[in-house]
This record gives C-alpha cells, structure tokens and sequence, in this order.
C-alpha cells in the first residue's frame, strides 16, 4: 500500500461531517403544520359519504334558510339543503380543480420552460415567444373566453388553467435551467459523454426546481379560487353541484340575516389557502438554506 | 513501449477561444498549440485569467455560454483517430476533473449513483455490476469504507473525498486521456499532496496521458513530465519540468518561480511580479509580458509572438539570453 492511500485512510478517520460544510437541513415545522391542514380537507373530500350527515342534494324546502341548530349544524341554504354536507361535498370538486389545475399547467411549463432553457436557440425562442403571447391577455379573460368556448364544466376548465397556468412555470423553471446550466456539475455530466436527455433529467432538472416547488402550493389556491370566480359567473360548476365558489355567491342575498351561507364556505377556502401556504413558505425557507 | 510514447493522444493547434461579453468580443485564448503523448503528463501553468482553464474546457467543448472555439483539435486512441466531433470522445477516451469538488458533483445525486452513472455511459453495465464497479473504483482511489460513503450526498463528504469521488466518476469511463482543472486549488495542503499523489499513482498504474492546469508550478512539477508556460492567452514557455524550473528562458516563467514559496530556500520575502496581466479586450502588439518585464527592450513591443525551439524546448522571448545573464 502506497503512502498515499495510508494517509488518505489515516485522514477519513476523522468525521467527514466535521470537515463538511454544509449540513443537511430540517424542514421547518409549519411544513409540518401546513401538511395536516391540508390533509384534513383531502381526507374529508375522499370519506365525504362517510362524514356528511346528509344528501348534499336533498332539499326541504319548508327548512328553507333555518339557522344552525343540532340538527343542521351550520343550518340550511335557501332550498332547504344541509349547508355543511354541501361545504363537505363540494371539496370533492374543489380540490379536484385545485391540484389539478395546478400540477396539469406545472407539468406543461416545467417541460417546455427546461427545454426551452436547456436547448436554447430557436426552440427556446419559439416556445418563449408563445408564453409571450399567452402572458400579454389579461388572466380571467382568456379564462373566461376559453371556458365559455369550451363549455362550463370541470374538464374544460383545466383545458383553460394550464392553456394558460403553464407560463408562469415555464418561466420559472427556465430562468433557473440557464443558472445550473453553466454549473460545473453539468459540465461535468457533458464531459462524462452522458445524453443530453439525462443531463437534463438528473443533472439540470433536480436542481432547478425549488422555486417551481415553493411556488405550486400558492398555485394550487390559486387554481380553487379561480374555479369559484368561475362558478360566481356561472361558468364554473353548474349547480346542483356543490362547489365552495358557487355557495359563496348563492348566500350573497342573505348576508344580513343568514351571514353564515356566504362566511363558512369562505372561511373553508382560507382554511384551504392557510395549509397551502404554510408548505410553501416552509419549502422557501428550506430551499433557501 | 517506445513506439506507444511516441503516439501523440491529443494535438491542439492554433486554439482561438472567442468570448462574447455584453456585446463585445474577447480573445482570452489566442493562438494555443500543445500535444501531449501516450502515457504522458502535460502541466499547463499561468495565472487565473491566462486562458489556461478555457483552453483546457475548449477540448472537450465545454466552453461557457457566449464562448466560442476555433482552431484544430485531434485525439489519436488506441480505437483511432478522432477530430471535430467532441460528442465521440466524451466519457469515450477523455474525462476531465474540474476545480472546485462542491460544485462540480451534482447536489442532488449520491455519490455511489453518480459514479455509476459514468460507469453506464460506456459498459451498458446492469444496475448491479456497475454497483460493484463503482465500490471497485471508490476503492481504487482511497475512499475508505466505500460502501458507506456511496450512499453519501456530496454535502456529507470533506473536500478531499469529493475531489476523490469526482476522480473515481472520472475513471469509471476508463479513460486513455485524463484532463485535470485546477483538481487541488480548492484544498488544503495536505489533501492536496494526497490527491496529487493519487494522480501520480493512477496514471503509472493505467498508462493515461494527462494535462494538469494549474496556477502553481510546484504542483505541475510534481505530477507533469512536461510543462507549457501560459501568459495572457498564449503558450510563452514549454519544455521538460525539470529543464524548464532549473533554466526558464521566458521572464514571465522566472517571475513566475521567483513569486513561488516552495522554490525559494530559507524565509526571505517572496518577489511579486509588478503590475498585473493585460486586460483581455486590448491586448498590448509585441510581446504581452514586455510591460511587466525587468529585461523588456524597445523590439519587445514589436516582435511578433512565435514559440522559438524545437519539440523539445521553446520559448516566445526573443532575449531569451538575459535569463542567462542575470543569473550568471
């Protein structure tokens, strides 16, 4: 054995964690914290059938706008239905919308915003110039247009959300390929004679996708209030259908009287948006350490 | 054996690497001819700024973005010859080791994976084989307890370890050509004299050629057979180690070792070289050192640049003489 390697052995004898610089960091708590807010409303949504008392769609119109008591907890809506089946039901949808209208546009932008990035040329000219075009209508218009087109209902809406949700990830994604692109990792991924495919996937990719992770959660709140603006303008989901959005805009006639039809379902939504926005502040601070 | 040595891995001639910078154009690296043959260590020695690293990445065609290559690069394999496509003989004859060990491993991968990933890129090794290869290559490189340490993430690891991951990542693809940037500047000296002493050993035990670009000619002269003396984008010096550190006959090489501690006995205070080297955007006509020079003359700043001597020896002075002077 060489005096090298005996050195190198006497020299690992030490704690390598000592020598290294960096250690690995803890996920915050309200990581934690945002995650089981979160979880509550995704196990609610799924058990719905279990948990509601009753048929969100049964009506009792004799019961019509009754306040809360034992046996309606947060009382009846104008057509006599059980307002906290219906809050329970309509996260179905809600969450529906909102993780998929996030996750579709991220997954469409993160693709084309990392090949964009990591040919550059005119394939990045090319797909930059159509985020280009999609980012200069205003948001809800095109929304609006695009559903109205479509037709109102859950797949169309999505169609919309990432037709036009996916410029912002692009973006994102592409700004921070061209930063780890020109790291000495990745030219060392290229010297090793590794396809440009992989370098992207395992080299480019897992170290440009913080910001695009710290900013999904925001985007999945994003994506449930823009279903309830759409459902407000009766281009969302068509009622009978429970949907947060749309119970909001039906209590509005009895805000005086029945405050709670418009208030609960609003409050559901900031309960929703709070959880999602605790991950993603967890997540940047991580990121960031 | 002597026919081997004789066959030259890697020709470079006239090497221009052409920077575009917010819209004006530098040559950092002008004109740069180097050969290095079978079994044998070039150092590539100068400052930071010298071209040195660039014309290192320039061979393999890992320039930054907004750089730009032209000249003639050939590598001669035992499968061949190859010239104009870099594609063909990364991870496929040439490997490099880059500087600094933090960035140059990927944060997200451990280091087990990340080696064999380069062991798959040439061998189409299962999953399995190349998990074996690559506590074999860790092994080989003095990693200690290599299948703990595969399963590291680079943060986990001390410099010399990483810098030793990146040299086992860089011999999975078994390589006839190994191109070293700077592979100890980051480290403290005593793991810089076990990561040189790995390089030695390695490429006695493998017969790879090597070029070592480097700031410091004591690390060169340790690990190189021979050295190239860059200053300001050109080659100003070349010849055996040895030769070149005992009689340097280009001022900028004699500055050079005069400023350096390790070849100056006893504790007296160090020479720095007066000013500091040209701005690449306008390079001085003549010779680039003459103003920095002790021994500059009026045709200094005229002369134009050719490497003087023969394979062996050669140097841009073209007063290579006062060196003998001064130091007789």
């Amino acid at each position: 054995m060489s005096v090298e390697s005996t050195a190198a052995i006497a020299a690992a004898a030490t704690p390598s964690h000592a020598i290294a610089g960096v250690e690995r960091v803890r996920m915050p708590r309200r990581v934690w914290v945002g995650a089981l807010i979160v979880a509550a409303y995704v196990l609610v949504a799924v058990f719905a059938p279990l948990i509601a008392p009753y048929d969100p769609l049964e009506q009792d119109i004799v019961n019509a706008l009754a306040s809360p008591s034992w046996a309606h907890w947060l009382g009846t809506d104008e057509l006599g239905r059980d307002v906290l089946s219906r809050l329970i039901f309509a996260s179905r949808v809600d969450l529906l919308v909102g993780f998929l209208g996030a996750a579709l546009p991220a997954i469409l932008g993160t693709v084309l915003g990392a090949v964009a990035g990591f040919r550059g040329g005119w394939v990045d000219g090319v797909i930059m110039r159509i985020s280009d075009v999609v980012q200069a209508f205003p948001t809800y218009i095109l929304i609006i247009a695009l559903v109205f087109v479509l037709g109102p209902g859950v797949t169309s809406i999505l169609v919309a959300f990432t037709l036009i949700a996916w410029v912002a990830y692009a973006r994102l994604i592409r700004t921070e390929v061209l930063r780890v692109r020109s790291l000495d990792y990745v030219a060392a991924a290229r010297a090793s004679g590794l396809r440009p495919g992989r370098i992207l996937w395992r080299h480019v990719f897992p170290n440009s996708v913080g910001q695009t992770l710290v900013y999904l959660p925001s985007d999945i709140v994003g994506a449930t209030l823009g279903l309830a603006a759409l459902s407000f303008l009766g281009l969302g989901i068509q009622a009978p259908t429970p949907e947060w959005g749309a119970m909001i805009a039906a209590g509005q006639p009895y805000i005086r009287e029945q405050w709670w039809l418009s208030t609960v379902p609003g409050l559901v939504v900031v309960g929703f948006g709070l959880g999602l926005s605790l991950i993603g502040e967890g997540i940047e601070e991580w990121t960031r350490k | 054996m002597d026919e081997e040595m004789s066959r030259t891995v890697l020709s470079v001639d006239d090497l221009h690497v052409q920077l575009t910078l917010g819209g004006r154009t530098l040559s950092p690296v002008d004109g740069v001819s180097f050969h290095v043959a079978a079994g044998e260590s070039l150092g590539i020695v100068g400052e930071s700024g010298s071209g040195k690293s660039l014309s290192l990445r320039a061979v393999l065609g890992l320039l930054p973005s907004g750089g730009e290559s032209d000249g003639s690069i050939r590598f001669a394999f035992e499968r061949g010859e190859i010239s104009g496509d870099v594609e063909q003989v990364r991870g496929h004859g040439v490997a490099m080791v880059f500087q600094e060990p933090m960035t140059a491993l990927n944060p997200t991968m451990r280091a087990g994976d990340l080696i064999a990933e380069a062991v798959r890129v040439r061998s189409g090794l299962s999953r399995r084989a190349a998990k074996a290869r690559v506590i074999e290559l860790m092994a080989s490189v003095g990693i200690p307890d290599p299948a703990r340490r595969a399963r590291m993430w680079p943060h986990e690891l001390s410099g010399g370890l990483r810098q030793r991951v990146m040299i086992a990542a860089a011999l999975a693809t078994e390589p006839e050509l190994l191109l070293c940037d700077e592979p100890t500047t980051a480290l403290d000296v005593t793991i810089q004299d076990q990561i040189l002493g790995l390089l030695r050993r390695l490429r006695e035990e493998r017969g790879m050629s090597m070029v070592f670009v480097s700031h410091d000619l004591a690390v060169v002269a340790e690990v190189c057979d021979r050295v190239a003396v860059m200053y300001a984008g050109r080659i100003v010096e070349t010849g055996p180690v040895d030769e070149v550190l005992r009689s340097p006959r280009h001022p900028y090489t004699a500055a050079l070792l005069a400023s350096a501690p390790s070849f100056q006995g006893g504790g007296g205070a160090l020479a720095t070289i007066p000013g500091s080297p040209p701005d690449p955007r306008e390079f001085p006509s003549g010779c680039r050192f003459a103003a920095r020079c002790a021994f500059a003359r009026d045709d200094c700043r005229q002369a134009p640049y050719t490497l003087a001597g023969d394979e062996h020896r050669a140097t841009a002075c073209i007063h290579p003489e006062v060196l003998m002077e001064a130091s007789a």
